[in-house]
C-alpha cells in the first residue's frame, strides 16, 4: 500500500492548510455554534477531551472555509461529533467527473492521534475502493497517518486518490486488472458508467 | 518507515545447502555434550564415525570439539548486548563527532554497521543526514511569538511547545500523545518523524525523553536494545518464553545453539533444536501441522480408551507402556493400544510401534484392502507419524517436568533414605538429562519418517528408531517406575542399621546408569545416521548388512552376554535380550 503520487500532491495541499490551521487562533473560543454538545454531558465523560476539543476547532474551520472548497462538504452528525459525513465532488478530466460521492466518517476516541475511518456511501468503482463496502485502501488512512491531517484534507486526500488510482494494491481487483493490462477505456467506461448510476442525480 | 519494513533473513542461503548443514552438524548440542565428549568428532571424521568404529575416536575427538563448540557461538546476556551497543555508539560519537541521539538513530538506520554508515557519512553527509532526517542548523527558536500546535490547533506560547528541530511547533501534550501513539505501534517508533506529512525531521531520543511518559521513554529504550539484536544478522533472540539473552552466531554450519536457560534452539530457523533434521523438513512439518491441527486436535484430543475396559485414559506418565487402574489393570502399549505383552520378540522386535508399514502387515490399521490403499498419502499416514511426534513432545515436557521433581525433591529425598550423599545420585539425573534429549531427537525423527519416501531407507531408518525407541522406552519406565520403589521407603532411622533394600538400589544404579549410556549410544547412532543422508543404505549394502547383523546378533545374543556386556545386574528381570549397540 504506497500510495506516493496521492502523497506527493496531498503534502504540497498540506502546506496551505497548515497556513490556515494558523489563522485558526485569531478565531474567538467563545463562541461555540456546533452540534448540541452541551445536551450530551455524559459523552463528555466517555470521550477524551482532546479529540472533542479538536474535532470542534475543525467544524469550525468547516464552516468557514464552506465556500472556499466547492468540491468538498463535510457535515457533522447533529447529535454526535465522531460521526461526520462528507460529500465530495468527483475530479474532472475523470470518469468521475459530474458524480457526487457520499463518504462516511467514523472518528476515534483518540484522533487525531489515530486517523478517521473513512468509507464510500456511495457506490464507486475504482481499484482501491471495496465496491461493497466502500472501504478505501490509502496509506494516510493507515500507517502514514499524522495527526497534522484534518478532516477536510483527507477528503482532498480522497479525491486525489480518485484522480490517481494504484492498481497495485487494489481492494476491487476487477478494476484493478482492468487498469494493470493496460485497458484504459475500459476502467473508465465501467467507472464512468457507476459514476452515471451511483452518483449523479436521476433524470426524469 | 522502511527501517522496520523489512529484516533480511539471515542465512536463508546456508539453510538451503543441505551439504553444508550435515557437514558440521555432528558437532553435537551443549545438553549432550556436556557429560560426553564424544558426542562428534571433527567433521571429517564422520564416515568413520557412522562406520561403527568409534571408540577410538572419543579421546582425540573431544578436545577439538570443546574449543570449536565455544567459537561457534556466544549468549549475551542483556547486560553484554547494552555493553555492545553502547561501545557501538560513542565509537560513532567519536568518529563523526555528533550527539549520542543521532549516532543510535543513524545507526538503526545502517543496522549498525558501523563502517558501512562511516563510508557513507564522509562520502556525502548531507544525503545521508537527509535520508535519516537529522538536520544540520537547529532552527531559530522563535520568541515568545504565540504560536498554533499543529494537532490540537489551540495557540500556545513558544515555550510550551517543541520542534523535532525542524520549524513545526506542537504542543507538549500533543507531542506525548504523538510519541505514545508512535511507541504503542511498536518498534517503528524509533524512526518517528516530525508529525508533519511533508517534515521528514527525525524525533531523537532526547526528544522522547524529555516529552513522553515515564513508562514509554523506558519502552523507547528497550526497542533500541531491541533493534540492536534484531538488526544484526548475526545475533538473535533466545525464543525461550521469559529468556533475556540473545545468541551470537558465528560460524556457519551447525544451527544448534544452546542458551544460557538451558534451552536449546536451532539458531538458524530458531524452533526448538531439531538436530537431526534440517531446517526445511522441520518448517514444512510445522505448517503441515497448524494446517492439519484442527483435524488432530479433537481426533487426539488428549485421551484414549482403554483398550480393554475402554474407560477414557488421560496419559500423565511420560513412557508409552500404559497400565489401566484397577480394577482393569490392563498393560498396553499408548501407541497402538495392543497389549503391553505382545511388545516382544513375536511382533518381529522388542518395540515396533514406530514402523508404519509393519503396523498395517499386522493388521492393526487394515479393515480393509481400500482403506490399506487410500492410506499411503492420506491423512492416516500422517497421522502415524503426527501421533509419534506429539506424543514424544508430551513425554519430553513430561521429562522436564519430572528431571525438575529430581532435582528438587527427589535426591533430597532419597539421600534421607539410603544416607548416600546428592553427588552420587547424579546418575538419576544424567538419565532423566538423556531421556529429554532422547524425546526430542526421537521427536524429530518422526518428521523425518514422514518425508523420506526412499523405501531401502525407510526401512533402515525405522530400524534404527525402532532400536532406539525401545531403548528409550525401558529407560525412561526405569526412570520413572523404579526410582518410585526407593522414594516410598521410609527414612532412615537414627540408629545406623543398615537400609534393607540398599543392595537394591546399588543394582537399580547399576541398571538406569547402563541403560543411560546404552540408549545415548543408539540415539548418537541415529542421529549420525540421519545426518548422513543415510546414506550407506546404497553404497555396497553395508547398512543393510550391518543392520540385518545387529537384528541377528540381538536376537542371537544369549540374557547372560548381553547382561555382561551392558554392565546390568541380576534385578533386571526383563526377558528380552538387548542389542549390542552397533
Amino acid at each position: 500500500m504506497k500510495l506516493l503520487t496521492v502523497w506527493k500532491i496531498m503534502s504540497k495541499r498540506h502546506l496551505v492548510l497548515l497556513s490556515t490551521g494558523m489563522s485558526l487562533t485569531a478565531m474567538s473560543d467563545s463562541f461555540i455554534l456546533g452540534p448540541n454538545m452541551q445536551s450530551e454531558s455524559h459523552e463528555n465523560i466517555l470521550y477524551p477531551k482532546a479529540s472533542r476539543a479538536r474535532l470542534f476547532k475543525e467544524y469550525k474551520e468547516v464552516q468557514r472555509e464552506k465556500s472556499a472548497d466547492p468540491d468538498i462538504q463535510l457535515i457533522c452528525d447533529d447529535s454526535n461529533i465522531f460521526k461526520w459525513t462528507a460529500l465530495i465532488k468527483g475530479p474532472s478530466e475523470t470518469p468521475f467527473e459530474g458524480g457526487v460521492f457520499q463518504l462516511a466518517f467514523s472518528i476515534p476516541e483518540q484522533y487525531p492521534l489515530l486517523p478517521p475511518q473513512v468509507r464510500f456511501l456511495t457506490k464507486i468503482f475504482h481499484p482501491n475502493v471495496h465496491f461493497k463496502t466502500g472501504e478505501i485502501c490509502l496509506d494516510i488512512l493507515k500507517n502514514a497517518w499524522s495527526p497534522a491531517w484534518t478532516l477536510q484534507s483527507v477528503c482532498r486526500a480522497i479525491i486525489a486518490l480518485m484522480a490517481h488510482p494504484e492498481p497495485d494494491s487494489p481492494l476491487n481487483c476487477d478494476s484493478g486488472n482492468l487498469l494493470r493490462s493496460g485497458d484504459i477505456r475500459g476502467y473508465q467506461s465501467m467507472a464512468r458508467m457507476y459514476t452515471r448510476l451511483a452518483a449523479m442525480p436521476k433524470k426524469g | 518507515m522502511d527501517s522496520d519494513a523489512e529484516m533480511p533473513m539471515s542465512s536463508d542461503e546456508e539453510m538451503l545447502d543441505d551439504e553444508d548443514y550435515y557437514d558440521y552438524s555432528d558437532m553435537g548440542d551443549g545438553e549432550e555434550e556436556e557429560d560426553d565428549g564424544s558426542g562428534g568428532g571433527g567433521g571429517d571424521s564422520d564416515e568413520e564415525l557412522v562406520g561403527g568404529d568409534y571408540e577410538g575416536r572419543e579421546a582425540e575427538g573431544s578436545d577439538e570439539v570443546v574449543s570449536r563448540r565455544e567459537q561457534r557461538y556466544i549468549v549475551l546476556t542483556e547486560k553484554d548486548i547494552n555493553e555492545r551497543q553502547e561501545e557501538d555508539i560513542s565509537k560513532v560519537v567519536a568518529v563523526l563527532s555528533i550527539r549520542r541521539e543521532e549516532a543510535c538513530v543513524l545507526l538503526h538506520h545502517y543496522k549498525w554497521n558501523i563502517s558501512k554508515l562511516s563510508d557513507e557519512w564522509f562520502a556525502d553527509e548531507e544525503k545521508v543526514r537527509d535520508i535519516v532526517g537529522l538536520l544540520l542548523n537547529g532552527i531559530d527558536f522563535p520568541n515568545s511569538r504565540k504560536l498554533t500546535c499543529g494537532i490540537c490547533f489551540e495557540g500556545y506560547s513558544s515555550d510550551a511547545m517543541s520542534s523535532a528541530g525542524c520549524d513545526h511547533f506542537y504542543c507538549h501534550e500533543c507531542w506525548e500523545g504523538y510519541i505514545s501513539a508512535a511507541i504503542s505501534d511498536g518498534p517503528g517508533c524509533l524512526s518517528l518523524r516530525c508529525p508533519d506529512p511533508s517534515c521528514g525531521a527525525m524525533v531523537l531520543q532526547d526528544m522522547i525523553n524529555k516529552l513522553a511518559k515515564n513508562d514509554d521513554k523506558a519502552r523507547y529504550a528497550r526497542f533500541i536494545l531491541r533493534a540492536y539484536v534484531e538488526d544484526s544478522k548475526k545475533t538473535k533472540w533466545c525464543p525461550a518464553p521469559d529468556c533475556t539473552c540473545a545468541v551470537e552466531f558465528l560460524s556457519d554450519g551447525n544451527y544448534d545453539v544452546s542458551c544460557n536457560c538451558k534451552f536449546s534452539f536451532c539458531w538458524n530457523c530458531t524452533e526448538e533444536a531439531h538436530r537431526p533434521v534440517n531446517c526445511e523438513t522441520v518448517s514444512k512439518w510445522i505448517l503441515k501441522n497448524s494446517a492439519e491441527s484442527e483435524n488432530m486436535n479433537w481426533i487426539l484430543a488428549n485421551s484414549k480408551p482403554c483398550p480393554k475396559c475402554k474407560r477414557p485414559i488421560e496419559k500423565n506418565q511420560g513412557c508409552m507402556h500404559m497400565t489401566c487402574t484397577p480394577p482393569c489393570k490392563f498393560e498396553f502399549c499408548w501407541l497402538c493400544l495392543g497389549s503391553w505383552a505382545e511388545h516382544g520378540e513375536r511382533t518381529g522386535g522388542f518395540y515396533a510401534c514406530n514402523r508404519y508399514e509393519s503396523a498395517k502387515k499386522e493388521g492393526v490399521y487394515d479393515e480393509t484392502e481400500a482403506r490399506r490403499e487410500r492410506a499411503k498419502n492420506s491423512l492416516e499416514r500422517y497421522m502415524h507419524y503426527y501421533e509419534r511426534w506429539a506424543s514424544n513432545q508430551t513425554s519430553r515436557q513430561k521429562a522436564q517436568a519430572d528431571l525438575q521433581k529430581a532435582e528438587k525433591e527427589q535426591l533430597a529425598r532419597l539421600t534421607d533414605v539410603f544416607g548416600i550423599p546428592e553427588t552420587q545420585l547424579k546418575f538419576i539425573i544424567e538419565a532423566w538429562s538423556q531421556i529429554i534429549e532422547c524425546r526430542r531427537v526421537l521427536k524429530w525423527t518422526y518428521a523425518y519418517g514422514y518425508y523420506l519416501d526412499d523405501k531401502v531407507k525407510s526401512e533402515f531408518f525405522e530400524y534404527l528408531q525402532g532400536e532406539a525407541e525401545s531403548g528409550l522406552e525401558r529407560l525412561h519406565q526405569c526412570a520413572e517406575k523404579d526410582l518410585q520403589v526407593f522414594l516410598l521407603l521410609p527414612v532412615r532411622s537414627e540408629n545406623n542399621e543398615p537400609t534393607p533394600s540398599l543392595p537394591d538400589f546399588g543394582d537399580f544404579r547399576v541398571k538406569l546408569a547402563g541403560l543411560t549410556s546404552v540408549t545415548r549410544n543408539y540415539f548418537e547412532n541415529l542421529v549420525q545416521a540421519l545426518e548422513a543422508g543415510l546414506e550407506d543404505v546404497h553404497s555396497t549394502g553395508q547398512g543393510t548388512t550391518s543392520s540385518n547383523t545387529t537384528t541377528t546378533s540381538k536376537k542371537a545374543v544369549p540374557k547372560g552376554k548381553s547382561k555382561k556386556l551392558l554392565g546390568r545386574t541380576s534385578s533386571d528381570n526383563s526377558d528380552e535380550g538387548w542389542p549390542l549397540p552397533p
